[in-house]
């Protein structure tokens, strides 16, 4: 999956809007949406809010996790423990992408940014250290683990490594089982 | 005695002013630093010359010689030359501000006190300078003697020193202690008069202190003197200038310790200079302006004055004094409003008045002093009124300076437009409600007011410059007005504009100035009216296009306003009871008034109307309130937001409500919420305070009170909603009840359950009620539901009277919606109510269908292939209708419907069988599909054909007002088929004479009875079957008779049915081939059975409504669907098959 389809799939996540105009429910794949009223909040799905919004039809009300006191204890919470902390929505850096390159109504904007940038970067940062902590750990006899457990990862991040994670491990199984060959294989000894 | 108009143009603020010596000069010095010089005041020129103090605040002004000197903030005392205002030095220094400054006698001497605790004298002539200290607080006042000076301080004390040796002789304690001398509540004046008595001002007496001893001498009371701020003496020394903060001014003669003349000026004292030579004095204010007294003593005074004041003859002056005390009109301000002008007017006392006023004042001297050897005690021997004079105790009631304890009133509330922030907020909504917000900001050199609209098709948002000052606004679909008050000084009048920017016209806004002395205080647009409350307790109101209708005066003071459409609520007061005004003015006319209930110690914080005019108040405590039409129209709660609140500070913004819910801003720890970011609204649905809130049961029940509400709501709608809605709503009720039943039944509460299904609105949902009952085992429930069920037709519809109030009340129009003429005879009233007739529709439209079906002749001579297909076609899965009952109606109210559809159907018809042209004629049909098919099988069926010569005759039921009248020949020639409308004439006129008066004579009887029913018809009926009665076999009465059938006679009903359709076939054929006979025999049946009529009329009703069916296929389908429940399942499939081939 590349990101864009990660960020499709973000899209599905709703949101609350203020419509400035007047219709009766939609009737959509996924359910029904509405009926709008001005300056209602309605929940809609993103993708519809960002359609509104290009067309100057809603405001976009931020969502409450958006908000720079809630993203600086998160942040905290996340640089003080090793494990993942249970993220704040999600899909929290698609939306947050989204909704910070659309509208220009979020308070602190700047900041909020950097705040989400901050705790995508600890995330990433442990993802690639338990990855290299996996590799580097013996699961006993010489061999690696088997498997990990890895609670409260968002797709993308997933993502991110999946691609180059399990095409390494590939590499790694294969020069392991070469590694034994070779050490079996009396022409190397 | 004048008061020169107010003059000088100082900055607001006070003002020092001072004569020069020769006294033709005035010298004035304001709060910007300005010091003006004057020559005389007879003229309002500019002054002489204008220069700058160095320093603001000038708080001190003297002039003599060639000097004016004068003390302002800057550290110094600054002198200048007189009159060419050229600066000359100074007199002292000081590393604080000065304070006061006074001259001795001799003039060559001067005493500056400054806020650093200090005093200095410095010499004029030698220029030496001592500091005096003994003060512990900034120097209030100085005065200077000759042997002595005086000072008070914000210490409390007043300290008398000798000049000489600079030493503190007494020191008395009589002011209160403050801090500055701005915080001081006195200003301690102190005056020294000729004898150097010292004479100080206290809070609202004054005492004179003898002079050498110190001892309290006399004390100085009048009932007009109160918080003294002003003491100077005249140029002789003998009369005592008192300024008081009320303005009045008492002179006061110091030989005899009289009240002389009282004089009324309109400002606040800030100083008082007298003329050097003359009874004249200037008088400083806190407004940056002064005014000139001329003369202070009444005119008696001046002429009995003798040449030397040291020789007064005391008695004549004194009985002058006492006669003399009447009140001035002081002339106004230049900016002062006419209605200031009238406080002050003059009072023209009566003599006994002036009599009381002048002993009274002249009594109140007290002699504290019981030392005769005091010096000056021989000068008061010598008054001979002094024996005269009633000596009044201290204790006397009328000196008794504590004021009588006023009775204080509940705190009125202050008006306020509705969901707007107050008016000192910078940023402020003048109002957000369901259309837009209208914003204003103030900035630094200019303000704006902003306009948003919720839904951007109404209008794009407006931006423009305030310079009116608006301070109030409105807002609605069409319009938006903004008002301001008129200024204080009353110079601009109050003004409101408004813009009709819905409006197609090229010019949308107007605007329109409120008479001079009248004020807005409240303002509300709607979609069709302009309402504006001024201060004067009128409300006035506009149409959108500025037309006045009406003003309407209030009987108290209003608090806010609100308006929907046509109706305007004012909240107001009456006496000291918040109450409720409800108009119509489309009707001009008072609705309701009522107090208005409030939670106790609260107050209105937001009223308004429902989108359904329902109209609604919010109180601070959180609880809304409708005016409902339960009964005679009365408030009940339907939502406390306090309820759910988590913060106790939080408070709710209400910005508009429904009928379910309340749109409002939460405001956590604030009142109002802020401008920017918007703050989004929350919908808090209602929550009616009922006991045991939460449960289940109470959420249900709560489900009725607000579904009574929309229903109210409902009647303000426009029809298209109504229908719409009503359906839902009687649903929305059924299911409640039912729901609260089925709880009920679940916790053995039957009787409760029994309450319940009483209450259900038709007999449908009574019988869904004993149904459920009896599936749950109820047996006694059951039954007893039943036994409503069988009497239901006798229950009384109370809700109806209850809208009959409200409609009466609130819309004077009867609804045209729904209603028939057969309905309104129904209701005694005459006014047919949405509700009900709704309720009878839905009934209706659920129960005739089947009947329509049941008791339709089936077509009696279909080819017999179509027959075949009917057979084949299997039975319609038809799910078994729990909510269908063809009993369930009234009979009166089948007949309504009938005749309606009957009606509708016929004008078809008519359209295309009367012309003749059947082609051309049926595209005019509005419903081709349905004409169309009618003529295919009209050519094709003999049963058709039937029903084509009996709508030939049907005209006779258009004689309806609408219709034109029908001619004897035009009724002959639509028998005449295929006739060639250009001969028709020529064949009329060979017919017989006695034909064309049977003819006429039709005609004739058609327009008499518009409402009766075919006559030709009925004909055709009696003469078929002339012994018809309601239990014969005809299919027509059979439907009577299935109708009347009452319940619980299912099996045998369908039977007859059956039957009768099959009976009716036979009939049918017989009609064909007697139509032509029916013609001939026309006149001899005149007198029509009422019976027979109604019974042909429903034949020829149920035959246009299977059209009906056919026009609306989909429908027919549902009710098809609907009835198979009750149609045997041959009729049924053969009906199917008849409209399919229609369709």
């Amino acid at each position: 999956m590349d990101p864009a389809q990660i960020e499709f799939l973000a899209e599905k996540e709703s949101i609350s809007i203020l419509p400035n105009f007047t219709e009766d429910k939609l009737y959509l794949i996924s359910g029904e949406v509405g009926p709008f009223q001005p300056q209602v909040p309605v929940e809609v799905p993103l993708w519809l809010a960002v359609n509104l919004k290009q067309r100057q039809k809603c405001r976009i009300i931020t969502p409450d996790w958006m908000d720079v006191d809630v993203l600086k204890e998160k942040k905290a919470e996340e640089l003080e423990g090793h494990l993942f902390s249970k993220p704040l929505h999600p899909h929290f850096l698609e939306l947050s992408t989204i909704i910070l390159g659309m509208s220009s109504e979020v308070k602190d904007a700047d900041e909020v940014r950097t705040l989400i940038k901050d705790i995508w970067d600890v995330r990433a940062a442990k993802l690639r250290k338990s990855v290299n902590k996996m590799i580097n750990h013996d699961g006993g006899g010489g061999k690696p683990l088997a498997h990990v457990e890895i609670n409260n990862i968002t797709v993308l991040e997933l993502n991110t490594i999946r691609g180059f994670f399990t095409a390494s491990l590939d590499h790694l199984h294969n020069l392991r089982n070469h590694a034994e060959l070779c050490l079996n294989d009396p022409r190397y000894n | 005695m004048t008061f020169s108009a107010g003059l000088g143009s100082h900055d607001e603020g006070h003002v020092s002013v001072c004569y020069s010596e020769d006294g033709n000069h005035i010298i004035s010095g304001g709060t910007e630093g300005d010091i003006k010089i004057y020559r005389g005041t007879n003229s309002t020129e500019d002054p002489e010359q204008t220069f700058f103090a160095d320093a603001f605040n000038v708080t001190t002004i003297k002039q003599w010689k060639d000097n004016i000197v004068a003390a302002s903030e800057g550290w110094s005392l600054q002198k200048w030359g007189f009159p060419d205002g050229n600066k000359s030095g100074f007199l002292g220094k000081f590393s604080g501000n000065i304070t006061h400054f006074s001259l001795n006698f001799d003039k060559d001497k001067i005493l500056v006190g400054s806020a650093e605790f200090i005093m200095k004298i410095t010499d004029l002539e030698t220029e030496e300078q001592s500091t005096v200290k003994g003060h512990t607080a900034p120097i209030l006042r100085t005065t200077f003697g000759r042997k002595f000076f005086a000072s008070s301080s914000c210490d409390g004390t007043l300290k008398i020193w000798e000049t000489k040796s600079k030493e503190c002789l007494k020191t008395l304690e009589i002011y209160p202690k403050s801090n500055d001398v701005d915080l001081s509540k006195v200003r301690g004046a102190v005056q020294f008069d000729e004898q150097e008595n010292l004479i100080a001002a206290k809070e609202n007496e004054i005492k004179v202190y003898s002079s050498g001893l110190w001892t309290e001498k006399k004390t100085l009371k009048s009932e007009d003197m109160t918080a003294i701020l002003e003491l100077e003496l005249s140029h002789c020394k003998r009369y005592l200038v008192v300024g008081c903060k009320d303005g009045t001014m008492l002179i006061w003669d110091l030989h005899t310790y009289c009240c002389v003349n009282k004089i009324k000026c309109i400002s606040v004292p800030s100083s008082i200079a007298t003329h050097p030579a003359e009874y004249k004095m200037l008088v400083g204010d806190l407004r940056g302006k002064w005014r000139e007294c001329d003369p202070y003593l009444t005119s008696e005074m001046l002429s009995n004055l003798p040449e030397n004041s040291d020789d007064a003859d005391v008695k004549t002056s004194t009985q002058n004094g006492v006669q003399s005390l009447i009140d001035m009109e002081a002339e106004d301000f230049d900016d002062w409003g006419d209605d200031e002008n009238q406080d002050i007017m003059n009072m023209d006392r009566d003599e006994d008045d002036i009599k009381a006023v002048a002993s009274r004042n002249a009594a109140i001297i007290n002699d504290d002093d019981d030392d005769s050897n005091e010096p000056s005690i021989l000068q008061m021997a010598k008054l001979p009124e002094r024996s005269t004079t009633p000596e009044l105790v201290k204790d006397d009631p009328v000196q008794v300076a504590e004021p009588e304890p006023e009775y204080v009133g509940p705190e009125l509330q202050e008006a306020f437009q509705v969901s707007s922030s107050p008016d000192h907020l910078k940023f402020r909504y003048l109002v957000w409600n369901d259309v837009g917000i209208i914003t204003s900001r103030e900035e630094e050199d200019s303000s704006y007011i902003n306009i948003d609209f919720h839904d951007s098709t109404t209008h794009h948002p407006l931006h423009m410059v305030n310079s009116e000052g608006y301070t109030m606004g409105s807002l609605s679909k069409f319009a938006y007005s903004l008002a301001t008050p008129s200024s204080d000084s009353k110079s601009k009048c109050s003004k409101v504009l408004t813009n009709v920017f819905s409006s197609w016209s090229a010019s949308k806004e107007w605007s329109v100035n409120l008479p001079k002395e009248e004020s807005v205080v409240l303002l509300t647009v709607s979609n069709t009216l302009l309402g504006v409350v001024s201060d004067l307790q009128y409300v006035r109101t506009w149409s959108l296009g500025g037309l006045q209708r009406h003003v309407i005066s209030l009987p108290g003071d209003p608090v806010t306003l609100a308006s929907h459409n046509d109706l305007i609520s004012v909240a107001h007061y009456s006496g000291a009871t918040l109450s409720f005004s409800l108009y119509d003015t489309k009707k001009p006319r008072l609705v309701h008034c009522s107090p208005l209930p409030l939670t106790p110690s609260s107050t209105l914080s937001w009223m308004g109307f429902t989108e359904g005019a329902l109209p609604l108040v919010y109180d601070s405590e959180g609880v809304m309130r409708g005016l409902l039409p339960q009964g005679n129209l009365m408030w009940v709660p339907l939502s406390d937001l306090k309820v759910g609140k988590r913060n106790l500070s939080d408070t709710y913004w209400v910005v508009s409500a429904s009928d379910d819910a309340i749109k409002c801003v939460l405001c956590k720890g604030v009142t109002y919420p802020g401008i920017a970011p918007r703050p989004i609204l929350s919908i808090v649905p209602h929550t009616v305070p009922l006991c045991d809130s939460g449960s289940e049961r109470s959420n249900l029940e709560q489900g009725r009170i607000l579904n009574f509400v929309k229903t109210y709501s409902l009647n303000k709608l426009n029809t298209f909603h109504k229908e719409c809605r009503a359906e839902t709503m009687e649903k929305e009720e059924v299911t409640l009840l039912l729901k609260l039943m089925a709880l009920a039944i679940k916790n053995n509460k039957d009787f409760k359950a029994f309450e319940l299904a009483k209450m259900m609105p038709t007999k449908q949902s009574l019988e869904m009620a004993s149904r459920y009952a009896s599936k749950t085992g109820k047996v006694l429930l059951a039954q007893k539901i039943n036994n409503v069920l069988r009497n239901y037709e006798e229950v009384p519809e109370e809700e109806d009277d209850i809208f009959e109030v409200t409609e009466v009340s609130y819309n004077p129009e009867p609804f045209i919606a729904v209603a028939e003429p057969s309905s309104s005879s129904h209701n005694s009233n005459g006014i047919s109510l949405m509700s009900k007739a709704k309720k009878r529709v839905s009934q209706i439209d659920d129960t005739v269908a089947p009947l329509r079906l049941n008791n339709r002749p089936p077509p009696p001579s279909k080819p017999e292939e179509e027959d075949e297909e009917e057979s084949q076609n299997p039975p319609s899965p038809a799910p078994v209708p729990v909510d269908v009952n063809p009993f369930s109606v009234k009979s009166d109210e089948v007949r309504n419907t009938q005749r309606r559809s009957t009606s509708f159907l016929e004008t078809i018809e008519m359209k295309g069988l009367e012309q003749g042209q059947k082609r051309k004629s049926l595209q005019n049909i509005p419903e081709k599909s349905g004409g169309l098919t009618l003529a295919d099988l009209g050519k094709k069926s003999s049963f058709l054909k039937v029903t084509k010569s009996d709508a030939k005759k049907l005209p006779t039921k258009k004689s309806k007002p609408k219709t034109k009248k029908k001619t004897g020949y035009a009724l002959w020639f639509e028998t005449q088929e295929g006739v060639d409308p250009k001969a028709g004439p020529l064949k009329w006129r060979h017919l017989s004479p006695e034909e064309k008066e049977k003819w006429l004579e039709q005609a004739k009887q058609m327009d008499n009875k518009p409402a009766e029913p075919s006559v030709s018809l009925v004909n055709s009926f009696k003469k078929n079957k002339p012994d018809d009665n309601l239990n014969a076999s005809s299919g027509c009465n059979d439907i009577e008779a299935s109708v009347d059938v009452p319940h619980g006679h299912n099996v045998q009903n369908d039977a007859t049915v059956e039957m009768s359709n099959i009976s009716v076939d036979d009939k049918e054929k017989n009609n064909e081939d007697k139509v032509t006979d029916e013609k001939e025999n026309l006149d001899s049946n005149n007198s029509e059975n009422l019976e027979s009529s109604r019974a042909g009329k429903r034949k020829v009703s149920f035959e246009t409504e299977d059209e009906d069916s056919a026009v609306k296929p989909s429908k027919a389908k549902r009710v098809s669907e609907k009835s198979s429940g009750d149609v045997s399942t041959g009729t049924k499939s053969k009906l199917a098959a008849f409209q399919f081939k229609k369709k």
